[in-house]
C-alpha cells in the first residue's frame, strides 16, 4: 500500500514539472482509474509528459530561447568572473583565457602557495555561481508553473551544444571564451528549476 | 479568431465533450472516442490537445472533487464554450458540403 501511494506520488511529481499542480494532480487520478497494470500507468505517464513537454515548446518557443539567452548571459558573466579571479591572484590573464578554459592551474608555474589560494577563489566563486544560478533559475520556474520540464531540457540541450562547439572549434582559441559555459552552472540552474516551489495554476490564470 | 482552424483530432475532442455533457473528463472523454471511432488516443495526445482546447477558449476545464477511487484526486472536467460549440459546427458544415455529391460506403449525409 506505502509502495503504491509513493507510486503516485512519484508521478504527480515528475508530471507536474511539466503541467501545474493541479492539473498534474487530475491526470495521474485519470491514470490510476485508467491504468490496467504498471506498463499501462507509467507509459501513460511518459506520454503525458512529453506532450505536454512538446506543447510547451510549441506554445511558449520564445519564452524558453529567452530563459536559455538569459541564463547564457550570467554564465559568460559568472565563467569571466571565475577567470579574473584566478587571474588577480595569478595575473596570467591573457594566458588563462587562451588555454584555461577550465583554469588549468596545473600549466602555470606558480609556487605552491599562490596556487592553493587561485584554487581556493576559483572554487569560491564556482560555488558562488552555483548558488546564484540555482536561486535564480528556482525562482524563474516558480513564476512559470509547468514548463519546468521544458526548461530544463532546453538548457540541458543547449549545455550540450555549447560543449560540444567548444570541443569541435576549440582551436579558435580566445573567440572559445565567448560562448564558453562551466558545465557545473547548467547543472545547478536545472537542479534550481526542478525544485522550484510546484503551483497550482487555478485560479491565477495562464 | 472565429474562424480558427480546429484540427481533426479537436474536433473529435469536442465531439466527444459535447456527448458527455457534465460528465466529460479525461478517461470518460478517451472512453468516448474509443467506442465512437475505434481508435484508442493516446494520453498524451488527449492532454495536450484539451490544453491547447482550453488556450484557444474552446472548451474551459472545472475540478471535481477528489475521490478515493483515484487516490484522492479530483476529476478534471471539461465544457465546450460558444466558440467551440460554433468552431466544431462549422467543421462539420464543411464536411457536409463537402459530401454533398459524393458517396461513399455506410456514409449517410442530408
Amino acid at each position: 500500500m506505502l509502495r503504491r501511494v509513493n507510486k503516485q506520488d512519484a508521478a504527480e511529481w515528475i508530471l507536474s514539472l511539466a503541467m501545474p499542480l493541479d492539473r498534474a494532480r487530475a491526470t495521474v487520478g485519470d491514470l490510476i482509474e485508467d491504468a490496467r497494470g504498471p506498463l499501462r500507468f507509467w507509459g501513460g505517464l511518459g506520454q503525458t509528459l512529453g506532450g505536454a513537454v512538446w506543447g510547451s515548446f510549441r506554445a511558449h518557443p520564445l519564452e524558453l530561447v529567452g530563459m536559455v539567452i538569459l541564463f547564457q548571459i550570467l554564465h559568460t558573466v559568472l565563467y569571466y568572473l571565475t577567470v579574473l579571479g584566478g587571474v588577480l591572484v595569478g595575473s596570467r590573464l591573457p594566458f588563462l583565457l587562451v588555454e584555461g578554459l577550465g583554469a588549468k592551474f596545473s600549466l602555470i608555474v606558480l609556487s605552491s602557495m599562490i596556487r592553493s589560494v587561485m584554487i581556493s577563489v576559483y572554487v569560491v566563486l564556482i560555488s558562488l555561481g552555483c548558488l546564484i544560478t540555482f536561486t535564480l533559475a528556482r525562482r524563474l520556474a516558480s513564476r512559470r508553473p509547468g514548463r519546468e520540464f521544458a526548461a530544463a531540457v532546453s538548457l540541458f540541450a543547449f549545455t550540450l551544444f555549447t560543449l560540444l562547439l567548444v570541443r569541435i572549434v576549440d582551436r579558435l582559441g580566445p573567440l572559445v571564451v565567448l560562448v564558453i559555459t562551466n558545465p557545473i552552472w547548467p547543472i545547478a540552474a536545472i537542479a534550481g528549476i526542478v525544485t522550484a516551489r510546484r503551483r497550482s495554476i487555478e485560479g491565477a490564470g495562464r | 479568431m472565429t474562424n480558427e482552424t480546429i484540427g481533426e483530432f479537436e474536433q473529435v475532442v469536442l465531439l466527444a465533450i459535447l456527448r458527455l455533457k457534465d460528465t466529460a473528463y479525461g478517461v470518460s472523454i478517451r472512453n468516448e472516442i474509443t467506442a465512437c471511432t475505434e481508435r484508442e488516443p493516446s494520453p498524451g495526445s488527449l492532454y495536450t490537445t484539451l490544453d491547447r482546447l482550453e488556450e484557444k477558449g474552446l472548451v474551459t476545464s472545472r475540478f471535481g472533487d477528489p475521490t478515493p477511487e483515484r487516490g484522492g484526486r479530483a476529476k478534471r472536467f471539461f465544457d465546450v464554450t460558444e466558440k467551440g460549440i460554433r468552431g466544431v459546427a462549422r467543421a462539420q458544415r464543411s464536411y457536409q458540403k463537402l459530401l454533398i455529391g459524393v458517396e461513399l460506403p455506410g456514409v449517410a449525409y442530408a
